[in-house]
């Protein structure tokens, strides 16, 4: 995944640099993802607190997050409906990105490639091909 | 027909409903995320009830960073698992479908690491090409071209470098964050 790999290129360099880089600076010989989260936070807040909502945004009525955030319910912006998904990114994006320069447009030309709607916007399927099938072939 | 009847009889994956327009859904999804929706938040956590109303800012500080955490964690565990070309029943994860692709889509991850680091005073575009440290090290070589050692520096190097390096990248990488002061030890060995 691209993101993992935007996080690995961090987690790369807290894993490669020597033991008292790592003691003073992340304050922990190893590093737990969940340790390295909260390194990458207080680097990229904003961009945490995106991936968050996100996936608070993804959960249903049954997830432990949902239950402690309240329930979703009808009140929740779905994201098979093409209207919806847009809408939920664009909000996230600029509740959380200073200036965000990100409109519908832009958005739609870039999810529109990856993601397929039928003609009153529900969700049909991804068109991206999946990796790790393609290994397998 | 009131504006919520009409959306009632869209027929939108053939079960579910909409009760409320798609602008009211969003000032909704605004309003949560605000932070006067701490007290929502927490209402739900029975446990900490009487805190929350001694002082729901402060256990908004103590609660938040764990579960925000957690989301992120289980976010990228759950759009691993999820294969793109199967074809799912549950809307569920139908969803992570929708968001593992745009997860791995140089594009959209782009778009997104580009404007999540607009404020930060340092280069991120080509983030997937170069680690950030990288661009923190090239940016001391220009700052201290008579230190031989920024200008003799490659990819190997620069983590066995990191060592004397390390107060220089201090202040660099935590230059955008709040915990700035206490990440620094007292003094130097």
């Amino acid at each position: 995944m691209q993101l993992l790999r935007f996080l690995r290129n961090h987690h790369q360099h807290a894993l490669q640099a020597d033991p008292e880089f790592r003691v003073e600076i992340l304050k922990t010989e190893r590093i737990s993802d969940a340790h390295y989260c909260d390194f990458f936070d207080s680097k990229f807040p904003e961009l945490m607190a995106f991936l968050t909502w996100m996936y608070v945004g993804a959960c249903d009525d049954d997830d432990e997050f949902t239950k402690m955030l309240g329930p979703n319910g009808e009140d929740n912006l779905d994201f098979l409906v093409e209207e919806e998904l847009y809408d939920f990114i664009l909000a996230l994006m600029n509740f959380f990105f200073e200036e965000s320069t990100i409109n519908k447009e832009k958005l739609e030309a870039i999810i529109g490639r990856l993601v397929k709607f039928d003609d009153i916007g529900n969700f049909e399927n991804v068109t991206m091909k999946d990796p790790r099938n393609k290994k397998k072939n | 027909m009131s504006k919520e009847e009409q959306e009632i009889n869209l027929p939108l994956h053939g079960k579910i409903k909409r009760s409320r327009s798609v602008t009211e859904k969003k000032d909704k999804l605004e309003e949560r995320l605000r932070v006067s929706n701490r007290f929502v938040l927490f209402s739900h956590l029975h446990l900490f009830q009487k805190q929350l109303k001694e002082n729901p800012d402060a256990l908004f500080n103590a609660v938040y960073p764990i579960l925000k955490i957690k989301a992120a964690e289980n976010l990228l565990n759950e759009v691993q698992n999820i294969n793109l070309n199967k074809e799912y029943e549950s809307n569920r994860e139908k969803t992570f479908q929708i968001l593992r692709a745009l997860l791995n889509d140089p594009e959209f991850c782009d778009l997104l690491v580009n404007e999540a680091t607009k404020k930060i005073n340092e280069p991120t575009g080509n983030w997937m090409q170069h680690p950030p440290l990288d661009v923190y090290l090239e940016r001391m070589q220009k700052e201290n071209p008579k230190v031989r050692i920024f200008s003799r520096i490659n990819s190997i190097y620069k983590i066995s470098g990191l060592q004397s390096l390390r107060w220089n990248i201090v202040d660099a990488a935590f230059t955008f964050s709040p915990k700035s002061s206490s990440a620094r030890p007292a003094s130097r060995p």
